[in-house]
């Protein structure tokens, strides 16, 4: 899960992590207020939208008055940003945060991710700061400095103040970029965070080191024990359909095709996506239903698939194990028939109750293809999408 | 994981395998299902099967199981199953490339996947443009493991090394 800048610097703050002050605007009049609320003379008007390059795309302003304020506000307020992350459709600008200017000396980099080769947290940092890290880690690869940090010891001070130096913070600053980079690992360790990130970390003149922003994606596995994480997701940033499906524990995710596909198990459901792509069409989603689909989930997944106007056929490939093939048949009949629908429907099941599953199907009177493997569900449901 | 006859640890349905001399490794449930079915459907035996799980840090890696598979006297030849995320089936194929003394087939689920985008499993993220189905298809082969693209023919394909 990811959420907004503004919200990661209220985590940061509670961490005692130097941020910059500032208040999060939903109007425009909001974000002129908020800027009253701060000294000036200079303040920075942010676009919080999730997607990274939001300054490159126009959506981080400095303003030097509180007219300034206003109208930079109501530019960047409602505008469709378009960043590198975004995709060309761009991200619709809804919240702002307004923030005292700083006094920039240098712009470092600092960054959090489970390194899955050495299984530990790794911490990045480089001295090339507000730039994009995989383009540094591309072209000057030895400006990037890792430590792979033992959960038992966690961030040790030698460790902190050694990755300090090697990016160019002074010795009468060790200390506090020491504070920073432990604070950020008990962020991170403590909100079961799977990416966390500060670019720019920033030096000021008078030597402070400062959090200028803060990326923060959450494991979605741990959410259940971070309630006040749960509270920070924005809706609007995300896609509608896998919204809904996530109301129904189902794994969705919305994809370029016509063909819906609903299928057992996260692995197996990509290779029906690849299975498909393999026999000349293109898939409308990936759904993993889990291991305990009732007639409800099924129903609420065709819903949700057909709201697609794209989709021209569905597949559902069904391998049961604890899930047993006649509990999904029953769930694809009534689903159908609650749905009303209009368009091929082709069924493989295999695995548990398997003969009790595929008499149902062919009990239930509606017009199910069935298909005995992988390879014949694809091809079938490719030629139906083509008519045939 | 399984071993017909003998063990199940888990929740995959029994009756799908059969007593032989093939390993399977998989970080998907019932994709190792689909590749055991299939060697079933041809009269070959499994001699373990091991869900190795889709997490990005999990206990056992591609790389170990098949170490085991090698030094196991029941199993003859190994099906390995990756999908998008992470490099372990990269360092299994360059581990097979030198070590190995039995033949490895392999296949890999994502190659329509999206990048950025958390497919189910938590360790199933092309990240950076890391962790693609093509570039570990690619290791794969450069290894000397023989791949499919299609899921249905896992089977087909291990039987054709034996």
């Amino acid at each position: 899960m990811k959420i907004h800048e503004y919200q990661g610097k209220e985590i940061f703050r509670r961490y005692g992590l130097a941020v910059p002050r500032g208040l999060p605007a939903f109007s425009v009049d909001e974000a002129v207020r908020a800027a009253k609320s701060l000294p000036g003379p200079v303040w920075v008007v942010k676009a919080q939208i999730h997607a990274g390059g939001r300054g490159k795309a126009g959506g981080v302003k400095l303003a030097r008055s509180l007219d300034e304020v206003r109208t930079l506000a109501s530019q960047i307020l409602g505008m469709q940003l378009v960043t590198h992350q975004t995709g060309p459709a761009g991200q619709k600008v809804r919240r702002l945060l307004i923030e005292d200017g700083a006094d920039i000396r240098k712009e470092l980099y600092v960054g959090m991710v489970v390194d899955r080769a050495t299984q530990r947290v790794a911490l990045m940092a480089s001295s090339e700061g507000g730039m994009d890290i995989e383009e540094v880690a591309a072209k000057t690869p030895e400006k990037i400095h890792k430590v792979f940090v033992d959960p038992k010891a966690g961030l040790t001070d030698a460790e902190a103040d050694d990755v300090a130096r090697r990016i160019g913070i002074p010795d009468a600053s060790v200390p506090a970029a020491r504070a920073m980079l432990q604070g950020l690992y008990n962020v991170f360790d403590e909100t079961d965070a799977s990416l966390a990130e500060i670019n720019p970390l920033i030096l000021t003149g008078d030597g402070r080191v400062v959090a200028l922003d803060a990326k923060l994606n959450f494991d979605a596995n741990a959410l259940f024990r971070h309630p006040e994480i749960v509270e920070m997701r924005d809706l609007d940033e995300e896609d509608p359909a896998e919204v809904e499906a996530s109301k129904f524990d189902l794994s969705y995710i919305s994809l370029d095709g016509n063909i819906g596909c609903l299928v057992n198990g996260a692995g197996l459901a990509m290779a029906t996506m690849d299975t498909i792509k393999l026999y000349g069409g293109t898939p409308a989603n990936f759904l993993d239903v889990g291991g305990g689909a009732t007639a409800e989930k099924v129903t609420a997944a065709f819903k949700i698939m057909l709201r697609n106007p794209k989709v021209k056929a569905i597949l559902v490939n069904i391998f049961g194990g604890i899930m047993k093939c006649d509990t999904i048949a029953e769930g694809v009949v009534a689903a159908s028939r609650a749905v009303g629908l209009q368009v091929p429907l082709v069924v493989r099941m295999k695995g548990t109750n398997e003969d009790a599953g595929r008499k149902i199907l062919a009990e239930s009177g509606l017009p199910i293809i069935t298909a005995a493997n992988m390879a014949e569900a694809a091809e079938k449901v490719v030629a139906a999408t083509k008519g045939k | 994981m399984i071993t017909p006859d003998e063990i199940k640890i888990g929740i995959m349905p029994g009756h799908i395998h059969r007593k032989g001399r093939i390993g399977v490794v998989s970080r998907s449930g019932t994709l190792t299902y689909e590749a055991v079915g299939q060697l079933t459907e041809l009269g070959i035996g499994q001699s373990t099967a091991v869900g190795i799980g889709g997490d990005p840090v999990n206990g056992l890696k591609h790389v170990d199981v098949l170490r085991l598979f090698n030094d196991d006297p029941e199993t003859d030849a190994v099906i390995m199953i990756g999908e998008i995320g992470g490099g372990d089936e990269e360092v299994a194929a360059q581990w097979a490339k030198t070590h190995m003394r039995k033949p490895v087939v392999g296949f890999i689920a994502g190659v329509t996947a999206p990048a950025g985008k958390r497919m189910g499993h938590a360790g199933a993220i092309i990240s950076g443009g890391k962790g693609t189905a093509q570039e570990k298809l690619a290791v794969m082969e450069a290894c000397g493991i023989k791949v499919t693209k299609n899921p249905a023919e896992m089977g087909k394909l291990l039987k054709s090394v034996l």
